[in-house]
């Protein structure tokens, strides 16, 4: 079926085309009150991700830490009230709010407690989520948080308050 | 003992011929469906041309001097090989330009997924239920390269403008 076309006259008619929708195009184009300048005057402002990947936090099952729990420094995200209502053994408060970054003396009390330890935050699950990212971010390093439905509460059971 | 096939050389024309009549036929709804996506796939492009220039901006592969040009031209490339593909009307250089066309979209597809980018494809439309690419575009972009290349190979026009122009030539 190809052969009803010779190739030479296939590629010109397509050139002619092109040529032809491209004409037509810059004519639009100029007439319009919005027309695009031939060459952008200035680099286009592109939506990036931000960076995490090496930074960020990670998810962590509760059995691993329930199977070696002197192995994790858990940092509770709570309000201090609900932390002194209840608490892992050993746990460190660090309450936090999403809309302001972690500060930078709480940083330096995790990196004092946690030693060779890993970091688990727990509490409201999108809260202890962000806090790990955000202590991940400020350079600490090892830093998880529970999987998604995990319940971090299973581990008062062990010593609750 | 197999013999030769029966009936010789001219039945053997006659089966191609009916096989390219079957395949032209059945290449009519696939060009009617890829002209009909392209011409709908201009639409914005045309009407929102900063917009369309800032999605091929975002998959960072084409120098900021082509940008502009490749946003003003393209979406009228698009709705003219759609036009023609539906009218029938230069068939086979309409379905190579746009096989052309689907290979340049699927590579740039190819190259930002696998530089992990999150961004939204700009192939319809670049409003919030705009699509975010994925393998799943990129297979449905190489599903419609295999169609252009269907309607390359398959779809002479007979069921269209350039059968009626075939018609008249003969008569005339």
């Amino acid at each position: 079926m190809l052969s009803t076309v010779s190739p030479a006259r296939l590629l010109l008619r397509s050139a002619l085309i092109a040529a032809a929708s491209g004409a037509v195009a810059l004519a639009v184009n100029a007439g319009r009150p919005d027309s695009l300048p031939l060459v952008a005057e200035s680099e286009y402002e592109i939506y990036e991700d931000c960076p995490e990947g090496e930074e960020s936090a990670t998810e962590i099952a509760l059995d691993e830490i329930a199977e070696n729990p002197a192995y994790f420094l858990i940092v509770d995200s709570r309000e201090p009230e609900e932390f002194e209502a209840g608490h892992v053994e050993g746990a460190l408060s660090v309450p936090y709010d999403p809309l302001f970054p972690v500060s930078e003396e709480e940083v330096e009390r995790v990196r004092a407690a946690v030693g060779e330890r890993v970091v688990v935050v727990v509490g409201d699950p999108l809260t202890a989520r962000l806090l790990a990212n955000d202590l991940a971010t400020q350079g600490l390093d090892w830093v998880n948080y529970l999987e998604e439905g995990a319940e971090w509460r299973v581990l008062l059971g062990a010593d609750p308050r | 003992m197999a013999g030769p096939p029966r009936g010789g050389p001219a039945l053997a024309v006659a089966a191609a011929l009916r096989r390219d009549k079957v395949l032209a036929l059945a290449g009519v709804p696939v060009r009617l469906y890829l002209g009909g996506l392209f011409v709908w796939a201009s639409v914005y492009k045309i009407r929102e041309p900063y917009e369309f220039a800032l999605n091929i901006a975002t998959y960072q592969i084409l120098p900021l001097e082509l940008v502009n040009v490749f946003a003003i031209a393209l979406p009228w490339l698009e709705l003219a090989t759609g036009v023609m593909l539906i009218l029938g009307l230069w068939t086979k250089e309409n379905a190579l330009l746009l096989a052309g066309m689907m290979a340049m979209f699927t590579a740039a597809l190819g190259i930002a997924l696998s530089r992990g980018y999150q961004m939204n494809c700009g192939c319809f439309s670049s409003e919030k239920a705009a699509e975010e690419i994925g393998r799943g575009t990129f297979v449905r972009d190489i599903a419609w390269m295999a169609l252009a290349i269907y309607t390359l190979l398959f779809d002479d026009g007979r069921y269209g403008v350039d059968g009626l122009l075939r018609k008249e030539r003969r008569h005339a």
